[in-house]
């Protein structure tokens, strides 16, 4: 079934065009959901909710549109919005750690092909995420797991563009050092033919 | 853009922790929704008073419902507890309603949003409101970027937030249409905050953001006005699942009586029938048919909220007219059901299968007394894909492969012929695959049927116009195979867009392009790659679109000269009946422009954020006949005067109409295709210039008849006949005559009419 054939059945009230969504998205959403929730029972119970806001929700999604993006923000909207409430109960004493772990995570020291293969450096990576505050957290995975743009990530988060840039600053400084290459700068796409809408409505 | 190297270390952290093959989602997520259908509890929320003394509303919102549900209905629905609201729904007014006291509108950089309606009940609090002037360049252009999907909030006078339960929106272009439903609002509170952070779908920055609208509630006047919601039979009561209703069938449950109207309101049960198997959802139009065996038209509302209260039943809402002659039969065909399976097979793919490897398989698999049929399996880059065929009921099927977890899967395909991917990353899986079906998808055929006939005096039987055709499909059927004699109509030449390889494959670019065809000989001449063609007045000069913009051929010289100034985004240029200009679309911004034939005084005709459509130029040669796109309540038709740039208004093509309008040569009339009130499909329309005297001139069932074009002297209409059900890829052109409904057949062409010249 492709996916906008899904989409169409759920529009129409038939759970077939759910299922199928879920076996797409359901490993990315569990993931991403995990990424900021730092719990597998949470992450998962969370990624079904947001399967039932898509089912509640799918009729406001517009034809046409890429649904992987729409259906992301609402996971990690989710998300967000449990890790905030579990952060109420941390202490200040552990936010100051947790800045501390988030200039370590963002500036990473070794390089990122040392940090793909090497599974201690993982382990700190995954330490280090979970002593984030939900918004850095969230801010990681939106900007580098869901590839989102920092303006994307700005609204997510309710904070403002210039604070999203800073805090990523660093992380993108430091790989283009170690990569010798171009960060992924929002926006730099050229549009494409693709990008094109539809001029006229086809009957046939 | 490369994958920025975080990510794949993010994913190994994600993975190692929950590995993809331990994450099933899909039986929490079905219970969950099963759970959500159960009666809601509610904590905290108080029931809202009957209204002691009549309050004045808004006096736009008494007169539309006024209008959409009349004044003796109006009385009666005071008498019910629930009543239907326009725009709203169903709401309960056995504990009173509140409603906003008057509509709130705020404009920021040209962009309106106005609160029309809030009806607060014991249950919800629904809010309506609509957005218009939102630009097209607010919008995102590349696809990945879904814009704003943030949905809008109520904050209370004590700051508590509440956000939305479920909600819809509709239109496009520069207008919405919203509504909202939120838990209901404790009668004490006089009012609230509606907060929209960002506007649906547009960039980020690109419009204004963070909208409030301080909104102030009033208890419903005495004579606030409903329609009456008539309980037909008694809902089933919710039943345990080990104990399911023993009939499967359709229920209608609950009638709303409006002024011109009726909206049925029902559920599909699966019943005790299909033990095992799961009813997934009524996945076909039902057909409603009256005592005289008129199909009669289908509306699906968009306030109600339909949601399933258990698994297996199914609620269903359709507003048909009133007038037809009763009973009312309403027959579903079939569902679609999901059919448990268990069976497993394998094939062996070798110690080295490549890319683009493939398997003839042909091994036949019973799953759940369907034969499907495994036909072969591709190598992609990263998997593989295998492909099946069946009988034509099934759509699809599930698979698992059973020893190797893929990091991803996709398929797709039709009824009968589907296909399944697995993309595994490194390494592929080579030697003997294993996989297993673990169910099947069918389309389950019934038919079920139930009979509703309204009460007496609730309308008058046997009034309903039905819409004739000047020309049927019968006498197309009749004369589409025969040559017949080529019309006397002021023109020689027909200018297509189609089929202009003779031989070969389906549709596709490389066999499609420019041609015309000369109507007294037949003889065809191709002109060429090319899209939206026009042809000049006098016949002599041809203009169309390419991907580097517009074009004019000199069909005399070979001549074919680029518009300077034009690009991708120019198309459907029409020549001015002087032939002196060429109007045009410009997708870059959605508004018409105008240019010299020698390409010069290049000159924008409309402006704004509107979407614009030109439908053609009149006779005056300096006015352009124009619709509005993307606005709710059909496309308004406008006329501009090039000269002074003044707007005229035309009328409003409904909603039903299609985006192909063509202005006859004299200005006079105009044609569009649309759908026909109680039948598919689209057909063409022939009306006066302000919209009266409209005639139905071609309709063909559940075919589609579109893109008509003018002949010289306005007496013939050009138009496109294309059946969706056949294994054809382009439209036939038919030409019809308007006076006679003489319709004579193009033979051996494919394509739509896009210009007739002499």
């Amino acid at each position: 079934m492709q996916e906008d054939h899904a989409i169409a059945l759920l529009k129409g009230g038939d759970l077939a065009g759910l299922k199928e969504l879920v076996g797409r998205y359901q490993v990315e959403a569990v993931h991403c959901a995990y990424l900021i929730l730092g719990d597998r029972q949470t992450a998962e119970d969370m990624a079904q909710t947001a399967f039932l806001k898509v089912a509640e929700r799918i009729r406001t999604f517009k034809d046409g549109r890429p649904f992987r993006p729409w259906f992301m923000r609402i996971v990690t909207n989710e998300a967000l919005k449990v890790a905030m409430d579990a952060d109420k109960r941390v202490s200040l004493e552990g936010k100051d750690e947790r800045d501390a772990a988030a200039s370590w995570l963002l500036d990473a020291n070794p390089g990122p092909e040392q940090l793909v293969d090497n599974l201690e450096n993982r382990r700190k990576v995954w330490q280090a995420l979970q002593q984030l505050t939900p918004k850095q957290r969230s801010a990681v995975v939106m900007r580098y797991y869901l590839d989102m743009r920092d303006r994307e990530i700005a609204i997510e988060l309710s904070r403002s563009l210039s604070s999203i840039k800073w805090s990523l600053h660093a992380a993108r400084k430091r790989l283009r050092e170690l990569l010798g290459t171009e960060p992924d700068e929002a926006g730099s796409r050229a549009t494409s033919a693709s990008d094109r809408p539809d001029k006229k409505r086809s009957k046939s | 853009m490369s994958e920025h190297p975080l990510k794949p270390l993010l994913e190994h952290v994600a993975g190692q922790a929950i590995p993809p093959d331990e994450i099933d989602l899909w039986p929490g997520v079905a219970s969950r929704i099963q759970q959500a259908g159960q009666p809601a509890k509610r904590h905290g929320v108080r029931r809202v008073p009957r209204p002691a003394i009549p309050v004045l509303v808004a006096v736009m919102l008494l007169a539309l419902a006024l209008l959409l549900i009349g004044p003796d209905n109006v009385l009666a629905a005071l008498r019910g507890l629930f009543g239907y609201v326009p725009g709203i729904g169903i709401v309960d007014e056995s504990a009173g309603l509140r409603v906003l006291a008057e509509p709130v509108a705020i404009e920021r950089e040209g962009i309106r949003v106005s609160v029309e309606q809030v009806v607060v009940d014991s249950e919800q609090t629904v809010v309506v409101y609509e957005i218009n002037g939102v630009g097209r360049d607010a919008y995102p252009l590349e696809e990945s970027d879904p814009g704003c999907v943030s949905s809008p909030a109520i904050r209370l006078p004590d700051g508590a937030l509440m956000g939305m339960e479920s909600g819809t929106m509709g239109g496009s272009g520069s207008s919405f249409a919203a509504r909202f439903v939120f838990p209901s609002i404790s009668s004490d509170v006089e009012g609230f905050t509606l907060l929209i952070l960002c506007l649906e779908g547009t960039r980020a920055g690109a419009a204004p953001e963070n909208w409030e609208f301080t909104l102030r509630l009033i208890p419903a006047p005495e004579d606030f006005v409903m329609a009456p919601v008539l309980v037909v039979t008694e809902a089933p009561k919710p039943t345990a699942s080990a104990e399911p209703p023993s009939r499967v069938g359709l229920y209608l449950e609950r009638v709303i009586d409006l002024e011109n109207s009726f909206v049925l309101i029902g559920t599909f049960r699966q019943g005790s029938s299909l033990p095992g198997a799961m009813v997934h959802g009524i996945s076909e139009w039902p057909t409603i048919e009256d005592a005289s065996g008129y199909i009669v038209p289908i509306v699906t509302p968009n306030d109600l909220d339909l949601v399933s209260s258990e698994v297996g039943i199914f609620p269903w809402a359709y507003e048909v007219p009133k007038g037809f002659t009763s009973p009312l039969t309403i027959t579903l065909e079939a569902v679609a059901v999901e059919f448990p399976a268990d069976v497993g097979f394998e094939f062996d793919v070798g110690s080295d299968p490549q890319p683009g490897q493939e398997w003839h398989l042909d091994r036949p698999i019973e799953v759940a007394g369907h034969k499907v049929v495994l036909v072969r399996a591709v190598r992609l880059a990263d998997g593989y894909e295998l492909h099946f065929e069946s009988d034509p009921s099934v759509s699809h099927i599930s698979v698992d492969s059973v020893d190797h977890r893929p990091r991803g899967g996709g398929g797709g395909g039709q009824q009968g012929e589907f296909s399944v991917a697995f993309h595994y990353g490194e390494p592929v899986p080579d030697g003997v695959l294993r996989f297993r079906i673990s169910g099947l998808f069918a389309r389950h055929a019934g038919p079920w049927t139930l009979s509703w006939e309204p009460p007496a005096g609730s309308h008058t039987p046997g009034t309903l116009v039905v819409p004739q055709p000047c020309v049927s499909l019968d006498r197309w059927l009749e004369v589409s195979q025969r040559p017949s004699a080529m019309p006397e109509s002021g023109g020689d030449t027909l200018l297509l867009f189609g089929r202009i390889v003779d031989v070969g494959q389906p549709r596709s670019p490389e066999n499609a392009g420019v041609f015309k065809v000369d109507l007294a000989t037949g003889a065809r001449q191709i002109i060429g790659p090319g899209y939206w063609p026009s042809i000049s007045p006098d016949g002599t000069r041809i203009a169309y679109s390419l991907e580097d913009g517009l074009h004019i051929l000199d069909l005399a010289t070979g001549d074919d000269r680029h518009v300077p100034g034009t690009s991708i985004n120019d198309y459907g240029p029409q020549w001015s009946p002087d032939g002196t200009r060429i109007a045009f679309n410009r997708t870059d911004d959605f508004n018409l422009y105008v240019v010299n034939t020698d390409g010069m005084q290049l000159m924008q005709a409309t402006e704004g954020p509107e979407s614009e459509q030109l439908v053609g130029w009149m006779p005056d040669d300096d006015t352009l006949a124009y619709v509005l796109t993307g606005t709710t309540g059909g496309m308004p038709l406008r006329f501009i005067d090039l000269t002074t740039g003044a707007v005229r208004d035309g009328f409003v093509l409904d909603e039903r109409k299609g985006l192909d309008a063509a202005v006859s040569p004299d200005g006079r009339r105009i044609a569009y295709s649309g759908v026909v009130p109680g039948r598919a499909g689209y057909g063409v329309y022939v009306a006066d210039i302000d919209g009266s005297s409209e005639q139905l001139l071609i309709h063909f069932d559940n075919w589609n008849v579109y893109e008509p074009a003018w002949s010289p002297d306005g007496s013939w209409l050009a138009v496109a006949v294309f059946d969706p059900t056949a294994e054809v890829s382009w439209p036939a052109p038919a030409l019809v005559q308007i006076d006679t409904c003489n319709v004579v057949p193009l033979l051996g062409v494919e394509g739509e009419v896009y210009g007739w010249s002499p």
